[in-house]
Parts: structure tokens; C-alpha cells; sequence
């Protein structure tokens, strides 16, 4: 059976804004099949000139630790997750990195973008305290582009190295 | 006659009125000798122990002479009736005189004296004269070499005989101490700059990752709103108007008959949805977009006020302040910590708005911090109190976070010290010497670790600044 969705994505950040950024962004609208039928014959407009873009399920933490507990759940039910997002800052409990070490620990091919406003950490001090150079950085501001970009990527990243079980 | 004569006389049998005995008058001179013998031995042991306390008082008057010399510390009396000044030979040396050289008057020393100090120097010495009252002054007197020195001078009255008052005290010279101190002021205006600084560049950081995230979303919904645009079924709905005008004059022909025109309708009443979204988007994005710039510009604004240098004294609302402090301490809902704020009865004050902004700012920051770091607590709060008490302000911050132990109650306040995991220490530290700038000062209460913490920061009011102090801050 297949999925309602293609990839689970994780969006891990403190700010409710930035969360629903993401949403935003990653959120394809909807076609209406009665109306691009309906396009096709009125305006002549062909139905395959978009791309049509890999469905994504979603999931919200704004705490270090809510994240992780999603990811655990996912991995019990056997339905993991893609690609996370994380921010370096969020107060009061793990920052990114904590954040990101703990998730690796359970989930090692989860790919991993982190979120920074400013830049507390490097990057060379980052992959330097995760052992791990496989990360990317996602300056804020972002823009739409960038965000779809990365998470359609590491999607396919994700899938090359994690082929579907039959 | 001599009474010891008389009673010679007596001891050996002899009288005033008649000649005596031959026997007698030996034994008489005999006495007479012994003790003229007696006498001359008494003047020579006289003379001798006053040659030794002659000397030894010399000895001691050298050594007092050469104590004062180390000192640098001399004695004097003044006597405003005989208009006379006397004084220990170091007193010559404190002003730079030669030991032969005569006394200054008063009125030459009066002109010797730092014009700054004139006055006042003058003032105590009348009412001392007239009032019996002692005084301690520091005053700047010019040496030979027409540099000044500082003087450290105590003056004592005392009655004489007659009961009049004169003056009598001592004068040391402090001129290297005040060097020292002068170092240790400037060398604490620099701390205090690059204190401030260090504080800035944390209040930029913080500023920096808000207006990162809002910008974020500011930039996210400008994309949202040109995507609704490109993609705006209106656009479809100008297409349809061109396609009809043409059959202007047979429209409901066209819209009933024509393949296309029949496939209008159906188009219009399945896309009245999708306008409508696009719609209520737009409208979302255009508002969220007018929050957000508003929130910038209200950050930015705070900052201009911190980012100004120059200390101004103005007339200051508290509760401006405190909100502009909160505004730039982060985030308190999300954190689930509610702010009390009991300042609205205060009367404004004559102070400095930027140096008062940066000590709420510490405060509220640090309370805000010591909510973080506390898991237990489940109503967090952080409470603002200010009331008046004899003419001074009391402004009270107060949280229920992780306290203070006893011992740190004022080490928190000692540059380089901190409790927190990444402090630095100098948050309070600078808080502390800004209160003290504006006149006031500010100290914290804590009945213990994980049972809260105060910070009392005291105002006076009615009473500005001195304005010196601020003046010479706005030099470096």
C-alpha cells in the first residue's frame, strides 16, 4: 500500500513563526483536478508543466527533547524521518547541537540541517563537536527556495541510501 | 637668717647671742663644711642629669624631626590674634621652602592655595576660629616650583589662657596617593567602558538572532504573497473577459452555446473557491507582514537608545524604561514566566535614561535567566516593584528562581564573578557602579538558594546626578 506521503520531515525550532515558515514553504498547494482539466481546455495550458513535488508529512517540536521523542516514536513505528530541520538556539532546554547529538544516537541517517540566526558555533566547530561532516547550515533569514532546495536534496539523499523495503 | 643656719646653730650648742666655745665653734665649722661639700656635690649631679635630658630631648626633637620627614607630615600652630604660624621644620619641606626661609603668613599661604580650594579651606578655618570646631581637609598647594602639591591638613582648636581659640594640627603630604587614585579612576573608566561594551555586543547578539527570526518570517510571507500573485486565478478571470468581449452582442449565446463559452460558468463557480483563499492569504500575509516590521522597528528603536554614547540627563518615566528593558530581554510567554509591574504612582526623575535602561535590562535578563535554570518552580514570575521612601526610589526586581547563597549576596556584584554556567561576570558588576554614577545603588536579597532573588536598585529623587562625574565620562 502506498503512503499518503512520500517523506516525513521534522522541524525542530522554538519560534512558532519559523515553525510555521516552514509549513509555509513546504506545504505544496493543492491542484484541483476539475480545474487544471478545466485550464487545459479554455486556455490551452498543458497539465505537465509543473513538476509535481514529492508529498511531505510534517511534524512540529519546539523543544530539543520533544524532537527527539518524535523521532524515537518514528523509528518504533517503523516510519522515520527524512530530513530534520534544527535551530542552534533554542532556549531553555538543549541547544542545536545537543539536540542534533542526541538524534544521531537514534537515528543515524537522518539528514540534518541546521538553523541559524547568528552563528554561535562555527561550522568548523560544529562538525568538530558532532564528529559528523555531513551537515548543512540554513542561514536565516531563509528563503523559500533554499528550503525547498535542501529538503527535496536530502530527500532523495536520504532515499538513495535507504531504498523502500518490500 | 637661713632656717638650716639656725638649726646648725642649734645641733651643735650655739646661739645667735653669744660667741661660743672654742670646741663649739670647730664642731660647727665642721658641719658647715660637710655641707657646703654636700651642696657642691648636689650641683654637679644636677648639672650632669641636665646635660643628659638636654641631650636626650635633642635626641628625641631629631628623632621626632626625622619621623615627621618620613612621614612627610608636619606640625603647626596658628595664632589668628598674633597673626602667627608656627610650625615643624617639615612643614618648610611640605611647601617646597628652605628651612632657613621665614614663615609664610596666612595670607601668603591663603594665595599659595589651589584657587579651587581657597575657598573652603578659608571658610573652615574662620568657623573653626569661631566655633571651636575641629576639621580634615584635602587641599592643593603650590610648591616653590609653582607645581601643587596635595595636602592632607587636620586642623584641632584649643583654648589658651585667656580662653580664646588657636589653632593647632597637622599636614601630610598625599600627593602620590591622589596620583594613585586618579590611576585606579581611570583605569575603572576604562573597565567601565569595555564592561559596557561587553554588555552591548551581548544586547547585539540577542537583538541579532530576534530580528533574524523575524525577518525570516518577514521574508517568507513576501514570497508567499508573489507566489499567491503568480499563480492569482485572477489573472484567469481577466483571460475570461478578454475571451467574451468579442460576443459582446451574443454573450448568452456564447456562454450557452460556444464549446468554450459553455465551459465559463463551470470555470467561475469552481475557481470562486480558490480566489477566495488566495484572498484570505494575502490578507494573512499583508497583516503578519505589518506585525512583524512593527516588532523590528520597535526593536530598533530600543536599541538606538542603548546605542547612544553620551550620558544625558533628562527627565526619565520609569515605566518607559523598564518596558523598554523588558522588550529587549527576550522571549517571557513562551517560557510560560509572567512579569508583575507595580510602577505606574511613580513621579519621573532627572536621570540618565540609557544608564537606567542597562541596569533593568541586567536585572531582568538575570531573572529571567534564574527562571530558566529552574525546573521546580511551576508559577514563574518575575515582579517590579518601585515605591517612594524618604525622598529616595526604590525600584525592586524580584523573581522566584534559583536564589542566592547567603555568601554570594555581594560577590555577585565583584567583577569576574558569576554563578551562571556562561556568565562572564560583569553584568552586575557595571549595574552596580552605573547606580552608583546616578547617585544611587543597588544591592540584592536572597533568603536562599532556590527560594528567589531581589534586586534593590535606590534612586535618590529630587537630587540629579553629579554632573561632573558624567562629564568626565563623556571625555573617554
Amino acid at each position: 500500500m502506498k503512503n499518503k506521503y512520500d517523506f516525513r520531515i521534522l522541524i525542530i525550532d522554538d519560534n512558532p513563526e519559523i515553525q510555521q515558515d516552514f509549513l509555509k514553504i513546504l506545504t505544496p498547494i493543492k491542484l484541483n483536478a476539475e480545474i487544471t482539466n478545466l485550464d487545459e481546455k479554455l486556455f490551452g495550458e498543458s497539465k505537465h508543466n509543473k513538476p509535481q513535488l514529492p508529498l511531505l508529512q510534517i511534524d512540529l517540536a519546539s523543544q530539543g527533547p520533544e524532537g527527539l521523542m518524535l523521532v524515537k516514536k518514528a523509528q518504533k513505528e517503523h516510519k522515520p524521518y527524512a530530513v530534520a530541520f534544527v535551530d542552534i538556539r533554542m532556549p531553555p532546554s538543549w541547544d542545536g547541537i545537543q539536540t542534533i547529538k542526541e538524534i544521531f544516537k537514534v537515528d543515524k541517517n537522518i539528514q540534518i540541517v541546521i538553523c541559524t540566526a547568528y552563528s554561535d558555533y562555527t561550522w568548523e566547530e560544529t562538525i568538530t563537536e558532532l564528529k559528523q561532516n555531513n551537515l548543512l547550515i540554513l542561514k536565516k533569514p531563509f528563503d523559500k527556495v533554499e528550503v525547498k532546495q535542501l529538503t527535496y536534496f536530502l530527500t532523495s539523499k536520504w532515499q538513495a541510501a535507504n531504498p523502500p523495503k518490500k | 637668717m637661713h632656717d638650716l643656719l639656725i638649726r646648725q646653730l642649734k645641733k651643735t650648742g650655739l646661739s645667735e647671742s653669744s660667741p661660743p666655745s672654742l670646741q663649739n665653734w670647730l664642731a660647727f665649722l665642721e658641719r658647715i663644711d660637710r655641707t657646703y661639700q654636700e651642696a657642691d656635690q648636689e650641683r654637679y649631679l644636677i648639672e650632669r642629669s641636665m646635660l643628659i635630658s638636654s641631650n636626650e630631648m635633642m635626641e628625641l626633637n631629631e628623632k621626632l624631626e626625622n619621623a615627621q620627614h618620613i612621614a612627610q607630615l608636619g606640625y603647626w600652630i596658628y595664632d589668628n590674634q598674633q597673626e602667627i604660624i608656627t610650625w615643624s621644620k617639615e612643614m618648610h619641606h611640605l611647601i617646597g621652602l628652605d628651612s632657613n626661609q621665614t614663615m609664610p603668613t596666612y595670607q601668603e599661604l591663603l594665595d599659595l592655595l589651589h584657587q579651587e580650594d581657597r575657598e573652603l579651606f578659608h571658610e573652615l578655618v574662620q568657623k573653626s576660629f569661631n566655633e571651636g570646631e575641629a576639621f580634615e581637609i584635602e587641599i592643593r598647594l603650590k610648591d616653590r616650583d609653582g607645581k601643587f602639591r596635595w595636602l592632607n591638613l587636620i586642623a584641632n582648636p584649643q583654648k589658651n589662657i585667656n580662653g580664646e581659640y588657636y589653632l593647632s594640627g597637622i599636614a601630610m603630604d598625599i600627593s602620590k596617593r591622589k596620583q594613585a587614585e586618579e590611576q585606579v579612576k581611570k583605569t575603572q573608566a576604562q573597565l567601565l567602558t569595555s564592561v559596557r561594551r561587553a554588555a552591548m555586543s551581548e544586547v547585539a547578539t540577542h537583538i541579532l538572532h530576534n530580528i533574524g527570526n523575524i525577518l525570516n518570517s518577514t521574508n517568507i510571507s513576501i514570497e508567499m504573497i508573489q507566489e499567491v500573485l503568480k499563480e492569482s486565478k485572477i489573472k484567469k478571470i481577466i483571460h475570461l473577459m478578454e475571451m467574451m468581449k468579442p460576443h459582446e452582442s451574443a454573450i448568452a449565446d456564447f456562454i450557452l452555446h460556444d464549446q468554450k463559452g459553455k465551459l465559463i460558468l463551470p470555470y467561475l463557480i469552481n475557481i470562486r473557491e480558490i480566489i477566495q483563499q488566495e484572498f484570505n492569504k494575502l490578507l494573512t500575509e499583508s497583516s503578519q507582514l505589518k506585525h512583524h516590521i512593527k516588532f523590528i522597528k520597535e526593536i530598533i528603536s530600543a536599541q538606538n537608545i542603548l546605542a547612544s554614547k553620551s550620558s544625558i540627563l533628562e527627565t526619565v518615566t520609569l515605566s518607559d524604561i523598564i518596558n523598554q528593558a523588558i522588550l529587549l530581554s527576550g522571549e517571557f510567554q513562551k517560557l510560560n514566566i509572567e512579569i508583575q509591574k507595580s510602577i505606574s504612582a511613580i513621579p519621573s526623575l532627572i536621570s540618565d535614561k540609557n544608564k537606567l535602561t542597562q541596569i533593568f535590562l541586567n536585572l531582568i535578563q538575570n531573572a529571567r535567566e534564574s527562571l530558566i535554570a529552574c525546573k521546580a518552580v511551576s508559577h514563574k514570575r518575575i515582579d517590579i516593584v518601585a515605591t517612594i521612601k524618604n525622598n529616595f526610589l526604590q525600584i525592586r526586581v524580584s523573581d522566584n528562581g534559583v536564589g542566592i547563597a547567603k555568601d554570594n549576596l555581594t560577590k555577585i556584584f565583584s567583577f569576574g564573578f558569576s554563578t551562571k554556567k556562561n556568565g562572564h561576570g560583569f553584568g552586575l558588576h557595571s549595574s552596580a557602579l552605573i547606580a552608583q554614577e546616578l547617585g544611587g545603588k543597588l544591592h540584592a536579597e536572597s533568603k536562599g538558594p532556590n527560594q528567589g532573588a531581589s534586586f534593590i536598585l535606590t534612586l535618590p529623587l529630587n537630587k540629579t546626578p553629579h554632573l561632573k562625574s558624567l562629564l568626565h565620562e563623556k571625555q573617554i
